[in-house]
């Protein structure tokens, strides 16, 4: 049984279809990556797999021991928090408020784990730091700790690498790319194809053309020199 | 100083004014928790549409003829709270508008009412008492009295057991909701904790000055403390000690007691940021 | 949007003040606005209908009553009080006058005097302000012996002390608080 199954689905706001009868599925262990032009309906997919959004038609099921929320999630940076007062430590620990329930405070377990994502992040030196005074690679590597926090099988990733320099962005990748050595299953939107086909196992196009499969099938397809392309001729116009 | 000292000994011999101290501390250290959170949330305003909802049905209650105005006034304060904050997203009306909206429309009716239908014997004194907390604070009854202070601690109690589910839903909705925190719960709850706080804060600095006894604190602390809690501890600790100033020095000098108040917190504010700028220049 | 927002506010507020400025003015010039009596006469009881209060026009530019220092040692003297501490506290003799039955009570403020014009009764009043200058506490009051209006009292708004012992009365379905066997000062 897979980890997670899209059964055609059909996304959209307010009546109007984005995406019609999608139909993929995800394993333990994979890396999914998901790309598309903007407005395709990545983030939407995105937000359905997670349970925020709810499909017009079709169906999300979780498999093989994942439940809804133990998927790990690393949203793009809203507005509220780049002058949010909070330190790394505060934030990376909130991670595990989903499972606390009624619980008012962590415990001296979940402290523990925090303490040893922030080390695996490299961002123990930091954790009395104010979030907002980070670099935006070091950001990342807070919202990717807490994110951990949540989850030991699923990471979902919004964009992980937008607004990084190219060094930066490398060394996110890499240490993606290590999470998912370690077993932890990564699905990530991305602009990046070329990031895409060197990390992930599969890729996911979404858009006019739809195509889910093997990262290096995606190569031998074709598409990616379509998508490449038509991104470029955009860029012309 | 001596003389201001002797003066404080002989007006702390009114069982009036240690009520007035007591109320006023616990109001304002209530009213300065949730400061961050709403000022984050984009929220700033929020606390003067409350007020003024919570003005008119104070109006409607006196227009009815209730004497424990609480019973009308918490519960439709409690309502809008719940409307304005936790349906915020999907509502048609976005944020600042609809708060503006419920805010002029109901002092607008609160005000009409009182006016047309006159019961009380002192609508002028009764609209500048509400809207400034002349001296609201100071002539409470020893059931209002009573209310205040359990009404407080109870929401100190509630702010410090849901305090990891408030920083987490405040600093990333889409995350707490997506890893499994009930965040419509949650949001629901702090709407209710805002609501009642505002109607305790109108007895101290009256509904126009509510924003100023929320957000100040918050801010002030923010100039300086870098981590949610030391700013909520900051801002807690600011606001009592700007409160407890405030209503000395009223009681005096005879100023009124809410912008006085207010006006100490402006000049807190004023100092953490000088020493903030300062901070930041070295 | 804020500054929509900030406009309507002040505009109201506006509104608010001349309302409240108009019904100290009447209660300064002595104007006869049956709002500024009712304030007085029925501070202590806020479900009273209006019962037509006026105004009684004080002439008394021919008083020539020579009035004593007042020399009076009460258990409230609210002479020694800041404002703010002297409008509380005269509240707090309406909410709750049980408190203060049978005390004496010293207290300063401006002479202001009114008529029932159902029953021509007349009625002395210490009007108390807040330091807001928009809300004010009537103490009403009855001088110890002889007097009669206008020959004996000074001209309204005249700033005035007062000493009596705290009692409430009944007049219809209302109760009222007045100082009783009051020593006045001019």
């Amino acid at each position: 049984m897979a980890q997670l199954v899209c059964d055609d689905l059909a996304l959209g706001y307010e009546g109007r279809e984005i995406i019609s009868s999608l139909s993929f599925s995800v394993d333990e262990g994979d890396y999914l990556c998901i790309v598309g032009e903007n407005g395709s309906g990545k983030s939407t997919l995105m937000k359905t797999v997670l349970g925020l959004h709810s499909p017009m038609r079709g169906k999300v099921s979780y498999g093989d021991g994942l439940t809804p929320n133990e998927i790990g999630y690393l949203p793009q940076q809203t507005l509220v928090q780049r002058d949010f007062p909070a330190s790394v430590r505060e934030i990376v620990i909130s991670g595990f408020q989903g499972r606390c329930g009624v619980r008012p405070f962590y415990n001296a377990a979940e402290k523990a784990a925090a303490l040893e994502n922030m080390k695996k992040m490299g961002i123990e030196a930091l954790q009395r730091r104010c979030y907002r005074e980070l670099s935006g690679g070091q950001q990342q590597r807070v919202l990717l700790a807490r994110a951990l926090c949540a989850t030991k099988k699923m990471l979902l990733l919004d964009e992980p690498v937008s607004g990084l320099d190219p060094l930066v962005t490398a060394d996110m990748y890499e240490l993606i790319s290590s999470l998912n050595k370690e077993g932890i299953t990564i699905i990530m939107i991305s602009h990046d194809i070329g990031a895409a086909l060197k990390y992930a196992t599969h890729v996911l196009h979404i858009g006019d053309e739809v195509f889910f499969g093997k990262a290096e099938e995606f190569a031998k397809s074709g598409y990616d020199r379509i998508f490449a392309g038509r991104k470029g001729e955009r860029a012309h116009g | 100083m001596a003389e201001i000292m002797q003066k404080l000994t002989l007006y702390f011999q009114y069982p009036f004014v240690r009520y007035a101290m007591i109320v006023g501390v616990l109001i304002a250290l209530c009213s300065s928790l949730l400061g961050v959170a709403l000022v984050l949330k984009r929220f700033s305003f929020i606390g003067d549409g409350l007020s003024h909802v919570a003005f008119g049905a104070m109006a409607v209650a006196a227009v009815l003829g209730l004497t424990n105005e609480m019973i009308i006034v918490m519960p439709v304060t409690i309502i809008c709270a719940v409307l304005l904050l936790a349906s915020g997203k999907k509502a048609k009306i976005k944020g600042d508008a609809a708060v503006a909206m419920i805010s002029v429309g109901a002092l607008a009716i609160g005000y009409l009412l009182m006016n047309v239908f006159n019961t009380s014997s002192n609508v002028s004194g009764d609209v500048c008492t509400t809207l400034f907390g002349s001296t609201s604070i100071l002539t409470l009854t020893q059931a209002e009295v009573w209310i205040c202070a359990v009404l407080s601690v109870l929401v100190v109690l509630l702010f410090v057991f849901f305090y990891n589910k408030i920083f987490s839903v405040t600093f990333d909705e889409s995350f707490a909701r997506a890893t499994g925190t009930k965040v419509t719960l949650y949001n629901l709850i702090i709407a209710v904790i805002i609501a009642v706080i505002i109607v305790l804060a109108m007895n101290l600095v009256g509904s126009l000055l509510i924003s100023a006894l929320v957000i100040f604190p918050a801010l002030s602390a923010m100039r300086i403390f870098k981590s949610f809690k030391s700013v909520t501890i900051c801002s807690a600790c600011l606001s009592v000690f700007c409160a407890a100033s405030g209503i000395l020095i009223s009681i005096v000098f005879s100023t009124p007691v809410g912008s006085t108040i207010v006006a100490v917190d402006i000049v807190a504010f004023g100092v953490f940021s000088l020493i903030g700028l300062f901070r930041k220049g070295e | 949007m804020k500054r929509l927002l900030s406009i309507v506010l002040i505009l109201v507020l506006a509104v608010s003040l001349t309302a409240c400025g108009s019904s100290v003015s009447t209660e300064k010039t002595n104007g006869g606005g049956q709002k500024s009596v009712s304030d007085v006469l029925n501070q202590s009881s806020e479900d009273q209908p209006t019962t037509g209060f006026n105004f009684v026009y004080g002439d008394s530019s021919d008083n020539e009553v020579v009035y004593p220092e007042l020399d009076y040692d009460a258990e409230c003297d609210l002479t020694k009080l800041g404002s703010t501490m002297v409008y509380s506290e005269v509240s707090n003799m309406m909410t709750t006058p049980e408190n203060y039955l049978g005390k004496t009570v010293k207290a300063s403020g401006l002479f202001d005097v009114y008529t029932d014009v159902n029953t021509g009764n007349l009625y002395y009043a210490c009007i108390i302000k807040d330091a807001t200058a928009c809300c004010a506490n009537g103490l009403e009051f009855v001088l110890d012996g002889d007097y009669s209006y206008p020959d004996d009292y000074p001209q309204v708004n005249t700033p005035i002390t007062i000493g009596g012992v705290f009692e409430t009365y009944s007049e219809g379905e209302a109760t009222y608080c007045r100082l009783k066997n009051a020593k006045m000062s001019v």
